[in-house]
């Protein structure tokens, strides 16, 4: 029995006539009883009637709508009649009867969820009902202009405004399902938050407020608020994984919320890997070999344990259980990079993928099928997949602008000593872009992780994040007026990344920044981007 | 010593991935040899300060990657370099006929003023691997002469590993450039202006 239910339970003892009252201090806050409740529901009905009255009376006339039209013999007649010369009618018909059958399913629907919202929440203080609302009374409207356009149909007589019309008829069904869909859509969402344990604040909860003083509700606030900002910044969530099933649940979590926008193509892993086994003669293999074979490790029990250990590379130096697992890894590793080259041909293997391929391998615990599925996740739904496209790179030099731009608003002083000097991000940046710079040997798994944990949650909006905040936090560094020393203080930043970590994060994260790398920003400065003439500037 | 002065020379190695760029880099300046380095993304950069006929000289060697597609992220360093290390396998003959294309796309990208003499060097590495040899030392030599008959470039056959030849090569490709810098006379002294330097400077014979 869940926890709610139990308190239902409970209550229902209350309610039964035949106990007698408890005579508590509490019997103030006694809930309703029966006949309270039934008068409760009259005057709620009453409310909401009246609050939605002129929906309520549109709705029936949406009902007769659907009861009054053409019955099927007299359609049947008419179809007979006009079934030579006017085609669209019978199309527009056929429409508007599918249309209306839609729509009064969703309807039934709706009336169906809405006495269960009327039950998780009795005192209606969801404001979901009104969204809902508004999209029934929308697509209602749309219903009726529907029916009359289809009757309208039977008095055109020329071909073409016939088509004109049966085209916008197709385009108001759409809007009416849409819009159905979208009322299914807001009530299921809030049924579903109510339901949830933590949603109960909103629904159950919520009553608590009511005996709080302003101070208190001021109070309740500021702490969840300085909770989350503490478990956001210093991601807590990040470390707090302590399994690696716990952190693949995170991962899934996040790339499903990613739009479909740049979905993954649909693939079969085991056929992938069979392809690339009988594709002898492609090109890429030989390199992918050859950087697996120099591809170290880090092993996987370290990345949830803290310990700082060695990587896991081919060397001389090695016990024999070592030797096996890093064999073992490397030829998963290659088959997973042959794979991807036989699923995307047009990017196929390229210098860098092996460090966010070994990485990704190794914290979800050396699983190759999962390391394959968050891999291609991140090439696709991240766009790394522009990134290391031929012939030029064009995505490396999207984000290189990107930073370069956001550096110039956000930390001028840098940004012109970088110009006065010509160092070109390309001078620095290839592998903080290319490879999230986990091709830097020295980074501790606790870095590891919150770089790989960031990129996949929010993409390149947390890894500009990332490095707009060590660049700011070592600019004195880099701010100098000779070019070597510059350049040395940023070939020298991921060598830092470990001590400046949680300072690079706070200034990536001030509310400047923050609105400076989201999504949307983003997109309008890779508008402004043009691959031939955009950081001319620095030749 | 009145007329020591400091100068930044600009070094670039290219050549094919895994011919050995990285650990000739990390054999000359850090007097290590690793088998474990990754594959080089972008570039990468070390320096070095050397005295070449007493004036002190620091070298800024980039490396690069090895990856075709990476050329057009090269640009940037490429502008400016005053010389320029070309390396291949001695065990893999397509490293070598790469060379044709590094040195092209090298000079149609930095953009020399004088493109036929700009200082090359070139290292065949692995030498370590003799028995595995697949690139003859004459083919080589000729492929240099071909390139500059009056000036062939130089060649030296080198081993990371082993720092075969690594020290000889990088300090006379130094020379070379310091030669060739002086000839041009662009060289402009990185930190301070040394007048006394400056004054006492000769230059070379112009050619």
């Amino acid at each position: 029995m869940g926890f709610f239910e139990a308190i239902a339970s409970s209550l229902e003892s209350w309610l039964l006539p035949s106990v007698p009252r408890p005579t508590s201090a509490v019997v103030g806050f006694v809930p309703p009883t029966q006949e309270n409740a039934v008068k409760k529901f009259k005057i709620d009905e009453h409310v909401y009637s009246s609050k939605y009255a002129s929906t309520n009376t549109r709705r029936k006339s949406a009902i007769t709508v659907q009861d009054d039209p053409i019955d099927e013999i007299t359609s049947r007649f008419r179809t007979s009649l006009r079934m030579t010369c006017h085609a669209e009618w019978v199309a527009g018909q056929q429409e508007a009867t599918r249309i209306k059958a839609v729509h009064a399913a969703n309807l039934t629907e709706y009336a169906r969820y809405l006495t269960e919202l009327d039950m998780l929440d009795p005192k209606q203080q969801s404001g979901a009902r009104g969204r809902t609302w508004k999209s029934i009374e929308q697509a209602t409207l749309l219903l009726n202009q529907l029916h009359h356009r289809a009757q309208d149909l039977e008095h055109l007589s020329k071909g073409d405004d016939r088509r004109k019309l049966l085209q916008r008829i197709y385009k108001l069904g759409e809007s009416i399902q849409a819009f159905g869909d979208d009322a299914i859509a807001i009530i299921l969402r809030e049924i579903r938050t109510l339901r949830a344990p933590m949603g109960s604040l909103r629904g159950g909860s919520i009553h608590v407020f009511e005996f709080l003083s302003c101070f208190d509700v001021v109070q309740c606030r500021l702490v969840s608020k300085t909770w989350l900002n503490i478990i956001d910044s210093k991601r807590l969530l990040s470390a707090s994984f302590k399994s690696v099933h716990q952190r693949w649940a995170y991962w899934q979590y996040h790339l499903n919320q990613q739009s479909l926008r740049n979905a993954v193509p649909c693939y079969s892993y085991e056929k992938l890997v069979f392809m690339a086994e009988s594709d002898v003669s492609n090109k890429h293999h030989l390199a992918i070999n050859a950087d697996v074979h120099r591809t170290t490790f880090v092993r996987a029990e370290c990345l949830y344990t803290n310990t700082p250990s060695s990587r896991l590379g081919r060397g001389s130096s090695m016990s024999v259980a070592d030797q096996l697992l890093i064999e073992e890894l490397q030829s998963k590793l290659a088959r997973m990079l042959k794979a991807y080259a036989q699923l995307d041909p047009a990017t196929g293997y390229c210098h860098g993928m092996t460090f966010l391929g070994s990485t990704i391998l190794s914290i979800l615990g050396y699983d190759e099928f999962r390391g394959f599925q968050v891999f291609t996740a991140c090439f696709y739904q991240h766009d790394l997949r522009h990134v290391f496209c031929l012939p030029h790179l064009p995505g490396a030099l999207l984000r290189m602008y990107q930073f370069d731009s956001i550096l110039r608003i956000h930390l001028p002083t840098v940004a012109k000593c970088l110009l006065k000097h010509k160092i070109h991000p390309q001078m620095y940046a290839s592998g903080w872009i290319m490879a999230l710079f986990l091709n830097e040997p020295s980074l501790t798994p606790y870095t590891i992780r919150i770089i790989v944990d960031d990129f996949i949650t929010s993409g390149w909006s947390a890894m500009i994040r990332v490095y707009f905040g060590l660049v700011s936090v070592q600019a004195h560094q880099i701010t100098t007026p000779h070019m070597s020393k510059t350049i040395q203080a940023l070939a020298k930043l991921p060598k830092s990344l470990d001590s400046s970590l949680m300072a690079a994060l706070e200034e990536g994260s001030k509310a400047s920044i923050l609105e400076a790398t989201n999504l949307l920003a983003l997109t309008t400065l890779a508008k402004h981007f043009d691959l031939n003439s955009s950081l001319l500037d620095y030749f | 010593m009145a007329h020591r002065k400091k100068v930044l020379l600009k070094v670039i190695i290219l050549g094919d991935s895994g011919v050995g760029k990285t650990s000739l880099m990390n054999q000359y300046v850090n007097q290590k040899f690793s088998n474990q380095y990754k594959a080089t993304i972008g570039a990468d950069f070390l320096t070095k300060e050397i005295t070449i006929d007493e004036k002190l000289v620091t070298m800024q060697i980039w490396d690069t990657a090895g990856q075709e597609r990476f050329q057009s992220l090269g640009v940037a360093f490429y502008r400016g370099a005053d010389a320029c290390v070309l390396v291949y396998d001695i065990t893999n003959p397509i490293s070598f006929e790469k060379l044709d294309s590094w040195r092209d796309e090298f000079l149609a990208q930095a953009g020399p003023r004088d493109p036929e003499n700009f200082p090359f060097i070139v290292l065949g590495n692995k030498v370590d691997q003799e028995n595995e040899r697949r690139v003859p030392t004459q083919k080589i030599e000729l492929w240099c002469k071909a390139k500059n008959a009056q000036q062939p470039m130089s060649f030296f056959e080198t081993s990371a590993k082993e720092a075969t030849g690594v020290e000889e090569a990088f300090q006379t490709i130094a020379k070379i450039a310091l030669q060739k810098g002086q000839d041009d006379d662009i060289f402009v002294p990185a930190a301070t202006i040394d007048l006394s330097g400056a004054a006492t400077k000769s230059s070379g014979g112009c050619c």
